[in-house]
């Protein structure tokens, strides 16, 4: 097909990336996150423009099936994780999640690249609004979750060995709980415009759907965590970066493990 | 010694009511919902019995169905929780909204500051120090409030007071969203109902007072048999009256008078097609699945002959296990046809193979030329209603207004102190967020510069003088 090398483009682009920050975290030079970042902002104009072709080429927004799913997702998490650097003025978050977009590349690669029709179910407006909510929002979660793990190694190995370049655990605390905060505004609107398109299409705003519901556990585990803040407990900064992780499982499985392992309307992998 | 005080019975309800209200309770409660909610997506819900035997055995099953785990989000105990819930929600919204208020009302500008901060220094006269300060904050767009005391002034200044509100918005939006869902499942309130249409039939729907009538059903996928549309061209009549005429498909629902119809699934079952004979009147005819239907024909000599679909397939294909169909989409109708040529013998041995038909290949049977000319398909579709709907959309507008109001623009308060001593001040700032959140370093590092400024020029006012 005709825009595959742009495919062709954001997978070697996130490779190299990948492979830069790898390279960064063995030999513990500076300039290799510099060359990652920029082959991941390549990366990222490549998933654009890609996206945007098969959305040309197919008539469609280009949201029809797991392999288009995975495609803006990887848009969402390079993006935001760009952009956050941009923001908090650091360039360590890359480091991890560079190398988990390079994953989600190998995994897209194996995926049914036809473009697809949309299914009569998907055909809404709701589709292009309901996906982008959670293009933001899983993007920032991931980087939340690179910020928490960054936090138990810095935690663990302080100023010394790879802790040198991991920014103080004060400061990590404030960035899982920013990110965070951005994101669940987002998380929100993601289930609720959902809710508002199961009921167009099916007449159901809820209906325990194995998709919904675990939709649901991933809002109410990062809402305990912005509970947590105003108790005690919510001082554990460790505590809360181990949230920061879980929240992030949930997403992943929300957004692969459902399709996968468990069965419901939801199921749009083929 | 001090003497405990009686312990009056409403001190205890209060004790009980602070404790469900707390914050605390919240994420208890979220933590114990986080986990059925798991639970549930692991035991398959609302499956028939079979199932769950063939999955889990007899006992399991047994305890599994006993326990509600398999209608595990309609049991009493997940409502019972759910309940507690609102209750959490309930007072903590109350408690919230009444410190909300406070801060409009009776705000705390005497407050100690944390003790672990550091104050800053300035050679500046304490009236010019104090007033450098809430000019700069009210400049930063916070209202100030100052409680002069000897030597030393507190500040109190905070801005977005609107967005305390949010919490308590979100949260009765959860509520809103609880009661507009059980409302509409409340028994004799709402209603759901799955009726199947055949085409050019219909079918009336009492609980609504009104039928269907399916004037023409379209199924289309393409070549791989990806579905691409499901529609249903619908006449609704009430009272002998064609009220709308509405193409409903999956996304483009019907609604008339509170009720929604929805396209939810289709089938081919049969097809019509006609019988002819040269000089004779064609004789059309149907063959649907389920129904007692059969062609009548006259054979040699008056001969009853009986005619019907023995097997009929709306995608036909050769499968491993033989004639088979690859879809549920008609794309390829056949038919196998059987004939009875002694309706005498009503047995198997009556019956002898008549041949395939599809639309391209009439069947030549005594003179006869029978055709398939289309396929007869039903429509499923999902009568609904449901009074609760608004309440839970509003539900669904509130928890977000909440959200952003809370998240996206949060209260923000600064405490400061500024204290005589010698020919200085002492200034102490505090920023205050109730999440802890550390985000006025930037705000608290300009009103230090102002003041350093400050210093300077009265530095140099004296110096010139």
């Amino acid at each position: 097909m005709k825009g595959e090398w742009l495919f062709q483009g954001l997978f070697w682009a996130y490779a190299g990336s990948a492979l830069l920050y790898i390279l960064f975290l063995l030999v513990r030079d500076e300039k290799w996150i510099r060359g990652g970042k920029w082959l991941l902002g390549v990366g990222v104009a490549f998933n654009l423009a890609y996206l945007i072709w098969r959305g040309l080429a197919g008539g469609r927004f280009p949201m029809s099936n797991m392999f288009e799913f995975v495609v803006c997702f990887m848009f969402g998490i390079a993006g935001v994780t760009l952009l956050g650097e941009k923001l908090l003025s650091t360039r360590i978050a890359g480091v991890l999640t560079a190398p988990f977009n390079f994953a989600l590349a190998l995994f897209a690669y194996s995926l049914d690249h036809r473009i697809a029709p949309l299914v009569p179910a998907l055909r809404s407006v709701w589709l292009a609004i309901h996906v982008s909510m959670a293009i933001i929002a899983y993007g920032a979660y991931a980087l939340s979750c690179a910020f928490g793990i960054m936090y138990m190694i810095k935690e663990k190995s302080g100023d010394k060995g790879l802790g040198s370049f991991i920014p103080p655990v004060e400061r990590l605390d404030v960035w899982m709980h920013k990110t965070i905060l951005t994101a669940f505004p987002f998380l929100s609107l993601l289930i609720i415009f959902g809710a508002l398109w199961a009921e167009e299409a099916w007449g159901r705003y809820w209906a325990w759907d194995p998709k919904e519901v675990w939709s649901l556990i991933t809002w109410l585990i990062y809402a305990t965590y912005l509970h947590l803040r105003y108790t005690k407990t919510g001082q554990n900064k460790k505590l809360m970066a181990s949230f920061c992780i879980a929240g992030f499982v949930a997403v992943i499985f929300t957004y692969l493990g459902v399709s996968y392992l468990l069965t419901g309307l939801h199921a749009y992998k083929d | 010694m001090k003497e405990k005080p009686d312990r009056r019975p409403s001190q205890g309800i209060m004790e009980f009511l602070a404790l469900i209200s707390s914050a605390r309770a919240a994420v208890v409660l979220m933590i114990i919902l986080t986990v059925i909610c798991i639970v549930g997506t692991f035991i398959p819900q609302e499956q028939p019995e079979e199932q769950y035997l063939k999955a889990y055995g007899s006992s399991l099953t047994q305890l599994l169905k006993g326990t509600g785990l398999t209608n595990l989000y309609h049991s009493w105990w997940f409502l019972a929780l759910l309940g507690v819930i609102s209750a959490n929600l309930i007072l903590s919204s109350i408690n919230r909204a009444r410190k909300v208020l406070e801060t409009y009302y009776k705000p705390q500008v005497t407050l100690p500051l944390n003790s672990s901060i550091r104050p800053f220094s300035f050679l500046l006269p304490f009236e010019d120090a104090q007033s450098r300060l809430s000019h700069e904050l009210r400049t930063l767009g916070y209202k100030v409030l100052e409680e002069k005391q000897e030597k030393e002034c507190y500040t109190y200044a905070d801005k977005r007071r609107f967005s305390n509100w949010g919490s308590s918005v979100a949260h009765v939006g959860i509520l809103l969203l609880f009661l507009g869902g059980m409302y509409g499942n409340w028994p004799g309130v709402g209603m759901r109902k799955d009726v199947q249409i055949l085409e050019g039939e219909q079918v009336n729907v009492p609980e609504a007072g009104f039928s269907l009538k399916l004037d023409k059903f379209e199924a289309r996928c393409n070549e791989e048999r990806l579905p691409l549309l499901y529609r249903s061209t619908l006449s609704l009549v009430q009272n002998g009256q064609e009220k709308v005429q509405k193409d409903v498909e999956v996304n483009k629902p019907l609604k008339y008078e509170g009720y929604t119809v929805y396209q939810s699934s289709f089938g081919v079952v049969g097809f019509a097609g006609t019988a002819t004979r040269a000089k004779e009147k064609a004789i059309p005819y149907r063959m649907i699945r389920g129904e007692d239907a059969s062609l009548h024909l006259k054979g040699g000599k008056g001969k009853d002959l009986l005619i019907v679909a023995h097997q009929f397939f709306p995608d036909f294909a050769f499968t491993p296990q033989g004639p088979g169909s690859r879809s549920d989409f008609p794309v390829n109708p056949v038919a196998q046809l059987m004939v009875n040529e002694d309706p005498e013998k009503s047995g198997e041995e009556g019956w002898r193979e008549l041949g395939w038909l599809s639309p391209d290949h009439p069947l030549r049977y005594k003179g006869y030329n029978l055709t398939m000319d289309h396929v007869i398909s039903y429509t499923g579709l999902s009568v609904k209603k449901d009074p609760g709907l608004p309440y839970a959309i509003a539900g669904f507008t509130m928890i977000m207004v909440g959200i952003l109001l809370a998240y996206m623009a949060p209260h923000k308060i600064i405490r400061g102190r500024v204290k005589e001593k010698g020919d200085g001040v002492e200034v102490f700032l505090q920023g205050a967020r109730r999440d802890k959140a550390q985000v006025y370093d930037e705000e608290i590092a300009r009103l230090e510069t102002v003041l350093k400024e400050g210093t300077e020029s009265s530095a140099r006012r004296k110096e010139n003088r």
